[in-house]
């Protein structure tokens, strides 16, 4: 738990992720926000991470998902905002920090990973290699939402 | 006496309770079921009005038709396009900026035929629109699951006509 | 030394003439540091030669409690306790990923 405040005491202000707790006193719940990546459909948006500590971090991951029905990507569940990504499950390691988790989420909107996919459709798009459709369609479920 | 004078009454409340329930169960069914005969009449006469998100396939036939007011379809909310491959979606649409930028996103350009069915199937409008043998293939048979209703149309000024 | 000479002369010569200056209190300053090269446990970001987090706040009362250092055989360094508590999760160096194998112990 005392790692925590160590965090929070040592975040620096990056260029384009922000990452605060939800109260200087509740350092169990975190949100972050990051922004898509240049030369990406995601480009231009901002995304919302919702992020819950559990006790025994820093040895097990932390809990991270995007808000429901935000982020088409192959590896997010779009209704539930889900992440597939290892190192918030298997290849965790307690050497991570919360400002290195979410920088890999936003490193994850530029390199999609066709082999774990949470979002069949846009999974296939990626294996047929149809990316104008794949660009295309992420374009108009982020465009709908606004 | 007295106590089986108490049952007779307390069963009969209890025949009256399960009577009264049975009547209001039948109104009330009786009553649903008539709306839904009202609805089927609805969709004989006005399919495609019902369904209210179209997903629209745009083939060389229809991009053709001069008669199809791209603009405005494109302009409802619920509607996308699918541009399958070797189609060109009509200049005349953007022309004088018929079609309105902020509409563009609605326009989704496919590669591959494998790439237009996975966008048709992710995005799980009511209603698919398509020219089946201007496309060159047919509908794979999972699309039902995805989508409430498919008109496959020689003519699609039919169906669009509509939207309007 | 022959300025030395040439002062005490002086001081002899006149008894009015004061020291320039006189050392009062000498206080020398040295800094240290651990000849190791690792300096911070990756787990739990306390200085590997100072307490483990979990330890830290017992440290000033606890004078016997024991927390070292231990070391892999891929040279890694990281708390005893620290380390313990991630294998019961995956029996790997946090570092390096390949299998944690106790190389040694202690400070």
């Amino acid at each position: 738990m005392s790692r925590l405040i160590k965090e929070y005491k040592t975040i620096n202000a990056q260029d384009d992720i922000l990452l605060f707790p939800e109260t200087a006193d509740n350092l169990n719940n975190w949100t972050a926000m990051i922004t898509g990546p240049p030369n990406t459909p995601y480009e231009g948006h901002d995304f919302k991470l919702y992020i819950s500590i559990p006790d025994a971090y820093p040895n097990s991951p932390p809990m991270v998902k995007f808000h429901r029905e935000a982020m088409p990507h192959v590896n997010v569940n779009y209704e539930t905002g889900e992440i597939c990504l290892d190192i918030l499950k298997g290849e965790w390691s307690p050497v991570y920090n919360l400002l290195y988790t979410v920088q890999s989420i936003e490193r994850l909107l530029s390199e999609p990973n066709a082999d774990s996919p949470l979002n069949l459709e846009l999974g296939i798009l990626m294996r047929e290699g149809d990316k104008t459709a794949y660009d295309s369609l992420v374009r108009y479920y982020l465009q709908r939402q606004k | 006496m007295a106590p089986s004078g108490r049952r007779t009454s307390t069963s009969r409340l209890i025949g009256y309770g399960a009577a009264l329930t049975i009547a209001i169960g039948t109104t009330a069914w009786l009553l649903w079921n008539s709306s839904k005969d009202e609805d089927k009449d609805m969709r004989a006469t006005n399919t495609s009005q019902l369904y209210k998100s179209k997903c629209i396939i745009v083939t060389n036939s229809a991009s053709d038709s001069p008669n199809i007011k791209w603009a405005k379809i494109l302009a409802d909310p619920n509607v996308v396009l699918i541009i399958p491959p070797k189609v060109e979606f009509p200049q005349s649409a953007y022309e004088n900026h018929v079609v309105d930028s902020k509409d563009i996103y609605k326009i989704i350009h496919c590669n591959t035929m494998a790439g237009v069915w996975a966008c048709v199937k992710s995005l799980k409008k009511d209603e698919l629109v398509l020219n089946s043998n201007d496309l060159g293939e047919n509908v794979p048979v999972d699309i039902v699951r995805y989508v409430k209703h498919i008109s496959n149309v020689e003519d699609m000024t039919s169906v669009l006509d509509e939207v309007e | 030394m022959s300025n030395v000479d040439e002062m005490e002369v002086d001081q002899e010569g006149s008894v009015e003439t004061k020291k320039r200056f006189q050392i009062k209190k000498w206080t020398a300053v040295a800094f240290w540091s651990w000849d190791i090269a690792v300096d911070n446990c990756a787990i739990c970001r306390n200085h590997i030669m100072e307490p483990c987090i979990e330890c830290q706040p017992k440290a000033m009362s606890d004078t016997d409690n024991e927390c070292v250092a231990a070391w892999g055989v891929c040279n890694h360094a990281f708390h005893l306790h620290c380390i313990n508590k991630w294998i019961k999760t995956r029996d790997a160096c946090p570092l390096d990923n390949q299998k944690w194998q106790l190389a040694r112990c202690g400070r």
